[in-house]
């Protein structure tokens, strides 16, 4: 059937099977491979991406469900925020994932990135406990997770003091 | 693995849904937290899907003579954050993780009747009402009758969960779910929901919920009325505790004997109902 919906700002349109996953779609389909497959039972959160500005979980949803909906890959993070906030051209999530070493091999960050987004935009302060809950539904195998938990808080800081969420909405005095 | 193949249709009306289903390959798909899995294990295959997301009749939670009418469609994220019952709002936050939340919908929580599910322990606690359309019209079930058995529930085949009715809580009221999460599913061990009413120091009316026990999540109607008419003294809630696993068959699985998972259903409980009286207290 024909798909028509929002790739990371941009119109996309493609004639998919109605059981294509997203996560296929996003992959297969536009080649966007940033988002990954890491258990295929739903567990891991490696799949994550935003719909409609919210973390959910591609490998658990069908390409179908959303049409005219707007989804945004870690490809398409860094155009969310004013150049101004980049670093060599990362979000401040990806940047602080860099500079805190928030990673071992990588293959969970765009998930957890991803829901960390979402965790943010609820919460512009969290503490060590509200992270580590804010991201139970991502998985790190190389078990790296207390400098993720610093990552994220990082990028919570430099959020804050931009006056900006995750999507780069005004947020803070100015946004209340 | 990917999916069988099936059809796919987006109804923009009840009415609309409820002609789809008369197909007898046809599934409701709402957020599909429940079902996504099941397809991609082939556990489940539909030759059509009826995806419920654009009615916008099923959306949103309102008052309506004394009661909350919550929407079918609406998130487990939302329940967490405006639920006008700490029992709903502590069910739904202990679901899944923020991702599943997001997607995830109390009516297909309760329609899925997972035997582990939060929500329905919140719901048995409230005594809430299920609120269905069919072809022949709409018809309202209690709860209590609602989950048959594993993953069954008094729907027909045709009919669409549209709505949960439940009482708004008004002064004297507490809640509370409390749950064990085995850790790798975050599924219940065992989960309780725990209502009171306190008029003049008593307990008037009570509602208990339990979900990860039996086959079927189960109102314990015995140990809630036990607290009735009570103060709800540590030797109040003990005495209910007694009756909590009254005529349930208690499962064992690789995670919990029996034993274990009685035990840990009791401390559930007398913690749940503890809050509840709390909160009611003010």
């Amino acid at each position: 059937m024909q798909l028509e919906l929002t790739v990371n700002g941009r119109k996309v349109r493609r004639d998919v099977e109605p059981r294509t996953l997203l996560v296929d779609f996003l992959r297969e389909e536009l080649s966007l491979t940033g988002t990954k497959v890491g258990c295929d039972t739903s567990q891991c959160g490696a799949c994550t991406v935003l719909l409609d500005g919210h973390a959910v979980k591609s490998c658990n949803m069908l390409a179908v469900q959303a049409q005219g909906r707007a989804v945004i890959t870690v490809e398409g993070l860094p155009d969310l925020v004013p150049e101004a906030v980049r670093e060599e051209g990362l979000h401040p999530l990806q940047a602080s994932f860099w500079n805190e070493d928030g990673l071992q091999c990588g293959y969970c960050t765009p998930g957890m990135v991803l829901a960390a987004c979402d965790l943010l935009r609820e919460n512009p302060d969290p503490s060590d406990d509200e992270v580590r809950r804010g991201i139970e539904g991502n998985v790190c195998r190389c078990t790296g997770y207390q400098p993720i938990v610093f990552a994220v808080r990082k990028a919570a800081a430099t959020l804050r003091e931009a006056g900006i969420d995750p999507l780069g909405q005004p947020c803070g005095e100015a946004g209340r | 693995m990917i999916p069988a193949a099936f059809r796919y249709e987006r109804p923009q009306s009840v009415a609309a849904a409820i002609g789809l289903l008369a197909d007898p390959e046809a599934k409701v798909l709402a957020g599909g937290q429940s079902l996504l899995p099941l397809l991609r294990l082939r556990m489940a295959e539909p030759g059509l899907l009826v995806d419920i997301q654009d009615i916008a009749d099923l959306r949103g939670m309102r008052e309506i003579g004394g009661d909350v009418l919550v929407g079918a469609l609406t998130p487990h994220a939302e329940l967490a954050s405006r639920a006008p019952w700490r029992v709903l709002r502590e069910a739904a936050e202990l679901t899944g993780d923020r991702q599943v939340r997001r997607l995830g919908t109390i009516g297909g929580a309760i329609a899925h009747a997972d035997p582990a599910g939060d929500l329905p322990a919140a719901l048995l606690a409230l005594d809430g009402r299920v609120e269905a359309e069919g072809p022949e019209g709409r018809r309202t079930l209690p709860i209590g009758e609602f989950f048959v058995g594993p993953l069954t529930t008094a729907l027909a085949p045709q009919e669409l969960l549209v709505a949960l009715r439940i009482p708004l809580p008004g002064s004297g009221a507490g809640s509370s779910y409390r749950k064990f999460r085995q850790k790798a599913s975050g599924f219940a061990l065992a989960g309780v929901g725990a209502v009171v009413r306190m008029e003049a120091g008593r307990c008037r009316a009570a509602g208990l919920g339990v979900t990860g026990v039996g086959l079927a999540p189960y109102a314990a109607v015995a140990a809630a009325s036990r607290l009735v008419g009570t103060e709800l003294a540590q030797r109040d809630i003990e005495a209910a505790l007694e009756l909590i696993l009254d005529g349930v068959d208690v499962q064992a699985d690789a995670y919990a004997s029996p034993d274990y998972r009685a035990r840990i259903c009791r401390l559930l409980a007398a913690e749940a109902i503890t809050r509840a009286r709390a909160e009611a207290r003010g």
